[in-house]
């Protein structure tokens, strides 16, 4: 129970105890005081709230700056970047001076590590072997796009672009 | 990121592609007639807010307030209140995870498993700000939708395979969430297991769908870290989040409740 | 480790159901007091109490200055006590006076008669000093003294009095706002205990009681049902139904950063006397929570396998629900409210939700009418940071056939100054006069809907309000 409750609820206790010890002259006090019902008691300072919601309108910092328009239109092929996993390249597309999308030509894959599991899915997980598919869909998600290598191809492809 | 042979024909939408925090994020609008000015200066918004937290939570740059922390330069009483509600968030994963995720790492202070994800969603608001209400913001491998991709239907979002660039081995059909994945390859320090101080092997990447992109990013994380484990850890810990790993030996695992998300082969 | 069973993103299907048969809403309690009866019994004792202090006598001594004036001590005396025992029923969390009543008008006959209580005691003290003293030739210093010192329990009784004046002025509205609410909450329950210690002053020096055993007896039956009310509504019943049923917390799903839903499961759950658009007030059993009650709506309709609220973690309170472990067992009292899909008269409907008022209208839209237009939501919210259940609702309403406005930004911003006045209300809804209207939101948010409704012609049985009491 929180400190500042509980110091309230034994000050209240001590004050009622030294009420009943105290003796009208004419009568005999015998009957115990009521005892207090349960207090809540106040909880510990509130922290601070969370954080407002994001800026509509922020002034980015002078050293991150927006993309700037003025790449020439066209598609560029990002350099080959290599790393300790795989190449990494991407080709990037400008459209109308702008980015419009930034597609993965090669990604790191692992070809070699030695596996270890499978058998400890157990009876809760589902297990399947992956097949490649190309269904219809409206975006990727995965693992392999935050590398620094991936960054230095995309670089690479946009200084290419560069009017 | 689109693939541009596959992605849906006829719906027509707005992108914008911008190289921010390390990678590539784009924002694909389909809300119908939206009003240009009003979604040019939202979208300008959003690149505005990506490059803020990039500059305030970078651990490459050296005057973040995220690398300032970490030296000892900034107190946390004195830092953004954004800077503080990401810590925030971060602690209450590695309660949760039981410290497997942890944002001090060899003395530096690096919570960038939860800021993408985060600073996604806080995008995502600016955008219903504007009033558009069907969008998916993709920033680096973690995926958010919200609203339908095209008049009744669902977000098709594709996990990459791990050996060919150009396909997927499964497509998750979310409404309104985020799907984020974690794998080796990731930037931002290896991911090594506490328990064993160790980098984890038997997973290549581990996907994490549910309502929170934010979240979603740190269970990544967190059950990537722990192998299959994981898995199991992050269907018991984290109710409303779902799991999706491919194994080293191209098996993949998923949780029960990801098998709804799995649209069918 | 039982595996989640459950994910929000999944198409098509609303996972607020997990595909066990839905059970059939209640009928309402078919027994139930009427307000007349409420008013005749309450008024019906006021007059006893004055009817029996005239028996005693008391008119007979209106002679001089000073039997007049502690005549008047005497009746403020009998008639402040019975009131502060009024309220303590009316705070009992009756379930029957609840819905007879509403927890609003409660709250508004308790604010009214604790002012009137404090100002019948303090006139209680002062006139009968007053009186003593001119009876014995003292002053009233004087004579104050004597009565502390030297008459039993009196000690006890001018504490009581200190009590009930401290309570009185951190009621003022003035105080409210300086004071935090959890400590003018506790400063409240020690009203409790000042009607406790005035008990045995009563009993000893009240002249209308200490030589009548009929009044005695009365007198002593009045508090004896009131504490039986205030344990057997306060804490037997919510124990005895919490028990029944075994209600624990079975799974927290974080919905965005500082929005959470918890899974209440437990046993019968489909007899449990609650409908979606009720709230109950959730005690949640852990070493630092549990004292605290937490007046949280259904936000799903119930089913027989969990019961779901969800909340904005805002202040201390609501931040420790974030922390709830599966197992954690919970105390409910309750169900309370009036703002279920029983008021309803018309065939088509129109709800209205300011802010985290949104969360019994969310379950209530389980309930509404299907068809092309019969539903419309209107969703005023200050950021879209305050909007929960976008998914939900985008998803329940495109089943129903309705359509779900957004209103969100800061008035006079972002948005009109007026969001709710009439003619946007009429624009959304041209055949509002026609539905009924369910509004929940904070109290003003609520009167300027209920102004523009007025004005456009909804008739006053087709306004359904609620708005959570802090009691």
């Amino acid at each position: 129970m929180p400190i500042r409750g509980t110091i309230a609820v034994i000050a209240t206790v001590i004050a009622i105890a030294l009420m009943v010890s105290f003796k009208t002259p004419n009568v005999t006090n015998t009957h115990p005081a009521n005892q207090p019902v349960a207090i809540g008691a106040p909880p510990p300072t509130d922290t601070p709230a969370s954080g407002d919601t994001g800026s509509a309108t922020a002034t980015p910092n002078a050293t991150s700056t927006p993309s700037a328009t003025g790449y020439k239109d066209g598609t560029y092929d990002g350099q080959d970047v290599p790393n300790e996993f795989g190449d990494v390249q991407v080709r990037v597309v400008i459209k109308n001076g702008r980015i419009s999308d930034v597609q993965a030509l090669q990604l790191p894959s692992d070809r070699e590590r030695s596996a270890l599991i499978s058998e400890q899915a157990g009876p809760l997980l589902h297990d399947e072997v992956i097949q490649a598919q190309s269904a219809q869909i409206d975006v990727i998600g995965g693992a392999t796009f935050t590398s620094d290598s991936y960054a230095q191809s995309v670089q690479s492809a946009l200084d290419k672009a560069h009017a | 990121m689109h693939d541009a042979q596959r992605l849906r024909p006829r719906a027509p939408r707005t992108v914008r592609v911008e190289p921010v925090m390390g990678t590539v994020v784009s924002i694909d609008v389909r809300d119908r007639e939206p009003d240009a000015a009003l979604l040019g200066s939202a979208l300008d918004a959003v690149v505005a807010w990506l490059h803020e937290v990039d500059a305030r939570f970078s651990t490459y740059r050296e005057d973040s307030e995220v690398r300032r922390i970490s030296r000892g330069a900034l107190r946390l009483v004195d830092a953004h209140p954004d800077v503080r509600e990401v810590l925030s968030l971060c602690d209450e994963v590695e309660r949760l995870s039981g410290g497997v995720f942890a944002v001090w790492r060899d003395g530096a202070l690096d919570p960038s498993a939860l800021v993408k994800g985060w600073s996604v969603e806080r995008a995502a608001l600016l955008l219903q700000r504007a009033g558009l209400g069907d969008f998916c913001i993709a920033a680096g491998g973690d995926v958010l939708v919200r609203g339908e991709a095209a008049p009744g239907e669902a977000w098709r979002v594709g996990l990459r395979h791990p050996d060919d660039a150009q396909s997927v081995t499964a497509v998750a059909v979310l409404r309104h969430g985020g799907l984020a994945t974690s794998g080796l390859y990731e930037r931002g320090g290896h991911i090594v297991d506490p328990r064993s101080g160790t980098v984890p092997s038997e997973l290549l990447s581990l996907s994490v769908a549910g309502p929170s992109l934010t979240y979603a990013d740190a269970y990544s994380t967190a059950a990537f870290a722990m192998g299959v484990d994981g898995l199991r850890w992050l269907a018991s810990a984290a109710p409303g989040y779902e799991a999706y790993a491919v194994t080293a030996e191209r098996h993949a695992l998923w949780t029960p409740g990801f098998d709804r998300l799995l649209a069918p082969a | 480790m039982r595996l989640v069973a459950e994910s929000l993103t999944a198409p098509g299907r609303r996972n607020t159901r997990p595909g066990a048969p839905r059970r059939v809403p209640l009928a309402p309690r078919t027994w139930h007091v009427r307000r007349g009866d409420v008013v005749a019994i309450f008024g019906g004792n006021a007059v006893l109490i004055l009817v029996m202090w005239v028996r005693h006598g008391g008119t007979m001594n209106l002679g001089g200055t000073g039997s007049l004036l502690t005549a008047i001590g005497q009746i403020t005396a009998l008639e402040g006590t019975y009131a502060a025992l009024v309220q303590i029923v009316l705070m009992s969390r009756s379930p029957w006076l609840e819905s007879t009543f509403g927890m609003r008008a409660i709250a508004q006959w308790h604010r009214w008669l604790g002012f009137s209580t404090v100002v019948l005691i303090c006139a209680h003290v002062v006139f009968t000093t007053l009186g003593y003293a001119a009876g014995d030739r003292t002053d009233a210093g004087h004579e104050a003294w004597t009565l502390i010192t030297t008459y039993p329990w009196m000690l006890m009784a001018t504490a009581a009095t200190a009590l009930l004046v401290l309570i009185a002025v951190t009621s003022l509205r003035v105080a409210r706002q300086h004071l935090r609410h959890e400590t003018w909450h506790f400063i409240h329950l020690y009203t409790y205990l000042a009607i406790a210690l005035s008990f045995g002053h009563q009993l000893a020096v009240g002249t209308d009681l200490s030589d009548d055993p009929v009044a005695r007896g009365y007198w002593v039956a009045l508090y004896a049902a009131v504490i039986l009310s205030v344990l057997a509504f306060r804490v037997l019943a919510p124990i005895r139904l919490s028990l029944r049923h075994d209600l624990r917390v079975d799974r927290v799903v974080r919905e965005a950063p500082g929005v959470v839903s918890v899974y209440i499961s437990g046993r019968d759950l489909d007899e449990l006397p609650v409908r979606a658009g009720q709230y109950f007030l959730w005690r949640f059993m852990t070493g630092d929570g549990w004292w605290h009650a937490h007046p949280f709506s259904l936000s799903a309709p119930p089913n027989p396998e969990w019961m779901r609220v969800t909340v904005r973690a805002v202040g201390e309170h609501t931040h420790s629900v974030r922390r709830l472990t599966p197992g954690t067992r919970v105390i409910v009292e309750g169900p309370y409210g009036v703002f279920t899909a029983l008021r309803r008269t018309r065939p088509r409907v129109l709800l209205i939700a300011g802010g985290i008022g949104i969360t019994p209208l969310r379950a209530l839209l389980d309930e509404m009418p299907r068809g092309k237009g019969a539903v419309t939501l209107l969703y005023r919210a200050r950021t879209w940071d305050d909007v929960i259940f976008r998914a939900e609702l985008d998803e329940l309403v495109r089943e129903h056939g309705g359509t779900v406005h957004y209103i969100v930004g800061r008035r006079g911003v972002d948005v009109h100054p007026e969001p709710f006045a009439p003619r946007f209300i009429r624009q959304a809804v041209p055949d509002v006069q026609q539905r009924d209207v369910f509004v929940c939101g904070p109290p003003p948010m609520e009167e300027s809907v209920q102004r523009s409704l007025e004005n456009l012609g909804v008739p006053e049985r087709q306004i359904h309000r609620e708005h959570f009491a802090y009691l």
